[in-house]
């Protein structure tokens, strides 16, 4: 075996690295759009280095906030303690400026330069992906990862190197950590990878058989380990797929399937369409990436498919927007660089023509935006208003919120006004009521904070329970409860 | 005619009589004081605050292994990324490196009660592609072991085969039959196999060709090992990973980055000369190609890895699989010992780089062996029981890189246990490397078997019992 060809030399390497630093302090000065994703992601990383059992449930116990972005941030907050920007912006800037570079680097593979100037006019006509880039979201995680899988696949594809297989795998397998619409991806991509062995393999049946272990098992062991963290941590080994499990139950199959055909059209945006139709005319048979974009494009799709479902049951796609952005930029990198424009320049100048006609058409009729993210914040109650509520009867008691959004926005790393948890249950909320004067504040039954008509929560709002006294109703329909167990300290009749 | 006396004193230093550092005993003084000053230390310690000093080894255990971990990924990555193994195609086998004939070949096989095998050995050795007069192959049977002998002497052997007696005396080890073996004759190359090696026909000559192509101070070329009865238990399987790991992603990775090479047990291709020079295999080291492997690196010459297998036998039976795998563990920590005597003249002979190889792959292997047992331990503890005493040793960074090597760092090692399958062209048993935990355990077993013996039975040589077909 000889050394790959493509493998940079010291001096190639050191100047990447420069073009990276470079990129992140670029990226550092820019400004960042605020999004309520990286204020729940925050909150969790702050319970987690508190010390709090909110903060390692919330870690693993949901797919909405998966675990992938929460890690990231919490890295990135700890290496950019000493610098003087967040870290949650540190991790942008570095997770845009490396999938930047793995885009530079395919089209540097292919000798191909052209990519980067129609990547750069890609990325100015398309206003999605300059509102994805502008906003500080730890799901940006993500997109490294898609641009190793697909620079390693291209590689792989070409050279055959056992190293781009381990590569593309393991971190196709890190997509498992990220969520409905990165566990989409990584099947998808995954599963492209296994074809590809299955057709065009020229070792023997051996080498085909370990291959397809190589290629499952990273992702087999990263979806395994979410279900032992979620046994260690809530006692439960599937309890991250009960929120799904609630958003079906809730939801009639009929609607579900009309709403996911109704919203395919809107939630894809019209430019990524494109931009996939672009790359899959360009990329016609025969072409050397041919097998990388089409495996690219499977997994945009399934994307786009995780989203609209995820949308159906009212539930919040982490980073799919970003996975379409920078997957169309990844699609349209590799239909310029693997276009063989000698032969085929009719089909090519095709494609560029219908990603024309897309850019267009996602300015005159725009989709959903790709970055629309989970709002959850607006129409809260200020923490103010419910302490001072609170306090006018039992200063300093305490509330309790429940799941991820709400203790995200009543965040309390003391937990000295507000108490925190993912999971429900009742009777650990009465033993705690026994202990304290405690509150119970209800966000609205509305489907952004628990599955709407099937959470417990849903009949709270509606019915109450006979142990709690509703306080007060703010006008977005936030409601604080109080339960009536008096603690044996605080009895009013202790006195006499 | 060249000679060499493996038997030479030629110094008055016991640690170190034929020269060179010896594993003649198993600590230096200062080694000695050290060892016992820690210890009573440890001790002192334990009585006046055993929680904290418990929380303060956990964190040096829990950094090394994070070190350990980030040291296997960096050869792992660098086997795959630049691979650096002598590649010699049949083509290139047609003519004689320097045009005219072939270099002179010796092969030595050392064998005590082997009478079973040295009949397949034989037979397998005559399917050596090499000139029979540029070649001799002496079998090293101990004067006293009858039963080896009669059978070799049954078998009438002609040229290239020689039977070489080697006399009874102390210590009675595997080293002390090969420096023997090469007091007498002139050739350019040497190699060692085992009883029950079968390496591949064409293997002389593609170690010729490889040792023509190279910088003159490469003196080794360490071949490949791996098992022909890889299918016949779990055992064998798991023992086949664990090789195809060492030889087919570790070596390589030492490989490119030119870092000291231990030798595995057999394969090791050697110029003559340089291998007198340096004085031969320390007898007294019962893993003395790693020892030699080592010593070769700190004077200046080279080690290379060939591209060609040598195929052997796996241990099938635990009971058998223990001993040898303790033997290899003593003989690290004989060889780690041995070359830390002077750890400064080692740092400078080897450089700040190549000396943490040498730490991280003899100590560090040897020492991780040794105490992943109390970590898996105390991994099931948790798993089963969450005691809530244990979160006190465990603070959040120490938390966070012992989670990393667990959940990370042993998947990325029986993950790429099942690469170097795939590597090695043995795909279908990629699937058993999930099952490398197992096997680590055993490992350990063998680890402290092997650290046990060493305090009680030094130089004891516990033989790999081979079978026959």
């Amino acid at each position: 075996m000889t050394p790959s060809a493509s493998q940079p030399t010291n001096r190639t390497r050191w100047l990447w690295l420069l073009a990276f630093a470079l990129l992140v302090v670029l990226r550092l000065v820019l400004p960042f759009r605020a999004s309520d994703t990286m204020l729940a992601h925050s909150a969790v990383v702050d319970s987690l280095l508190n010390g709090h059992n909110w903060g390692r449930q919330a870690l693993v116990a949901t797919l909405e906030y998966p675990v992938l972005p929460t890690l990231a941030l919490l890295l990135a907050r700890v290496v950019a303690t000493p610098f003087p920007f967040a870290g949650g912006h540190l991790l942008v800037a570095l997770c845009q400026a490396w999938t930047i570079l793995y885009a530079l680097r395919l089209a540097a593979t292919q000798r191909q330069r052209l990519v980067v100037l129609v990547g750069l006019v890609y990325v100015g006509a398309a206003s999605d992906v300059l509102d994805a880039f502008a906003t500080a979201d730890p799901n940006w995680v993500v997109a490294p990862l898609l641009g190793a899988v697909v620079y390693h696949l291209a590689l792989w594809h070409r050279g055959r190197e056992l190293r781009d297989a381990v590569l593309a795998a393991a971190n196709a397998g890190v997509l498992a950590f990220a969520g409905l619409p990165g566990i989409a991806l990584g099947l998808a991509l995954l599963g492209g990878m296994v074809h590809f062995v299955s057709q065009t393999a020229r070792g023997s049946q051996e080498e085909r058989n370990g291959l397809k272990w190589l290629i499952w098992t990273p992702f087999c062991y990263c979806v395994l380990l979410l279900f032992l963290w979620n046994w260690l941590i809530m006692d439960s080994p599937f309890f991250l797929l009960g929120q799904l499990g609630q958003a079906l139950r809730g939801k009639h199959t009929a609607d579900i399937i009309e709403t996911v055909t109704n919203a395919l059209g809107s939630e894809l945006g019209w430019f990524p369409l494109a931009a996939m139709l672009g790359a899959g005319l360009c990329l016609s048979p025969g072409r050397p990436l041919r097998t990388t974009a089409t495996a690219l494009t499977v997994g945009l799709l399934a994307v786009v498919l995780a989203r609209t479902l995820s949308v159906a049951l009212s539930l919040y796609a982490p980073g799919s927007g970003i996975v379409l952005s920078t997957g169309a930029l990844g699609l349209m990198a590799l239909s310029l660089a693997g276009t063989d424009w000698q032969g085929h320049r009719w089909r090519s100048a095709l494609g560029l023509l219908v990603l024309l006609l897309g850019i267009v058409a996602s300015h005159l009729f725009p989709g959903r935006p790709l970055v629309v993210e989970a709002s959850f914040a607006d129409g809260a109650p200020p923490r103010a208003e419910i302490e001072a509520f609170a306090d006018q009867q039992w200063p300093q008691s305490r509330v309790a919120v429940y799941g991820l959004r709400p203790p995200a926005i009543y965040h309390d790393p003391q937990e000295q006004r507000f108490v925190a948890r993912v999971d429900f249950h009742e009777g650990v909320f009465l033993t705690q009521a026994n202990d304290e004067i405690i509150h119970l504040l209800l966000p609205p039954d509305d489907d952004r904070y628990y599955p709407q008509g099937v959470s417990p929560f849903s009949s709270m709002t509606t019915d109450g329970r006979p142990w709690l006294l509703l306080e007060r109703t703010w006008p977005s329909g936030w409601q604080l409860w109080r339960c009536v167990i008096t603690p044996e300290r605080h009895s009013k009749l202790e006195g006499l | 005619m060249t000679s060499f006396n493996a038997t030479q004193r030629v110094s008055d230093d016991p640690y170190g009589p034929r020269g060179f550092p010896q594993a003649t005993i198993v600590l230096a003084p200062w080694q000695r004081v050290a060892g016992w000053s820690t210890l009573a230390l440890l001790a002192l310690w334990a009585l006046f605050d055993w929680r904290q000093e418990l929380l303060v080894i956990n964190a040096v255990f829990t950094v090394f292994f994070l070190l350990s971990t980030l040291y296997r990924v960096m050869l792992i990555d660098a086997s795959l990324r630049c691979p650096r193994e002598i590649m010699v195609g049949p083509e290139d086998l047609l003519e004689p490196p320097n045009g005219k004939e072939w270099p002179k070949y010796m092969v030595i096989l050392p064998m005590y009660h082997e009478g079973d095998v040295v009949g397949k050995l034989v037979e397998g050795l005559r399917k050596l592609d090499y000139p029979t007069d540029r070649l001799e192959i002496r079998l090293l049977i101990e004067e006293d072991d009858q039963e080896t002998m009669t059978a070799a002497k049954a078998l009438d052997l002609q040229p290239p085969f020689v039977i070489t007696p080697i006399p009874v005396s102390y210590p009675r080890t595997k080293p002390k039959a090969c420096n023997v073996a090469i007091e007498e004759g002139d050739f350019d190359y040497l190699v060692i196999y085992d009883a029950e090696d079968q390496p591949e026909t064409d293997q002389l000559k593609k170690a010729a060709v490889a040792f023509s192509r190279c910088p003159d101070n490469v003196a080794c070329i360490q071949g490949k090992l791996c098992f022909y009865n890889s299918t016949h238990n779990l055992l064998t399987r798991l023992f086949t990973i664990d090789y195809s790991t060492w030889f087919g992603l570790c070596l390589p990775g030492l490989d490119a980055y030119d870092a000291p090479i231990p030798l595995g047990g057999t394969s090791n291709h050697f110029r003559l000369d340089v291998l007198r020079q340096v004085g031969g295999w320390d007898e007294y080291n019962v893993t003395e190609d790693c020892d030699l492997g080592l010593r070769l690196f700190a004077r200046g010459w080279r080690t290379r890895v060939l591209d060609s297998t040598t195929w052997e036998q796996a241990c099938h039976l635990v009971r058998f699989w223990i001993p040898q795998r303790s033997r290899w563990v003593k003989g690290y920590v004989q060889t780690y010992l041995v070359h830390t005597r002077h750890l400064w003249q080692l740092t400078k002979q080897l450089g700040f780089r190549d000396s943490l190889h040498f730490h991280l792959l003899i100590g560090g292997s040897v020492f991780s062996q040794l105490i992943c047992p109390f970590y898996w331990f105390l991994v099931l503890l948790w798993l089963l029981f969450r005691p809530v005493g244990l979160s006190h040793f465990f603070p959040g960074p120490i938390f966070a890189m012992g989670a990393l090597c667990l959940f990370v760092g042993n998947f990325f090692f029986a993950y790429t246990s099942g690469i170097a399958c795939i590597r090695r062209g043995m795909g279908s048993l990629a699937k058993y490397a999930l099952l490398m935990p197992f096997y680590w355990i055993m490992m350990s077993a063998g680890a402290w078997k092997g650290f046990l013996q060493l305090i009680t039975k030094p130089h004891h040589w516990e033989k790999t019992k081979h079978f026959a077909e």
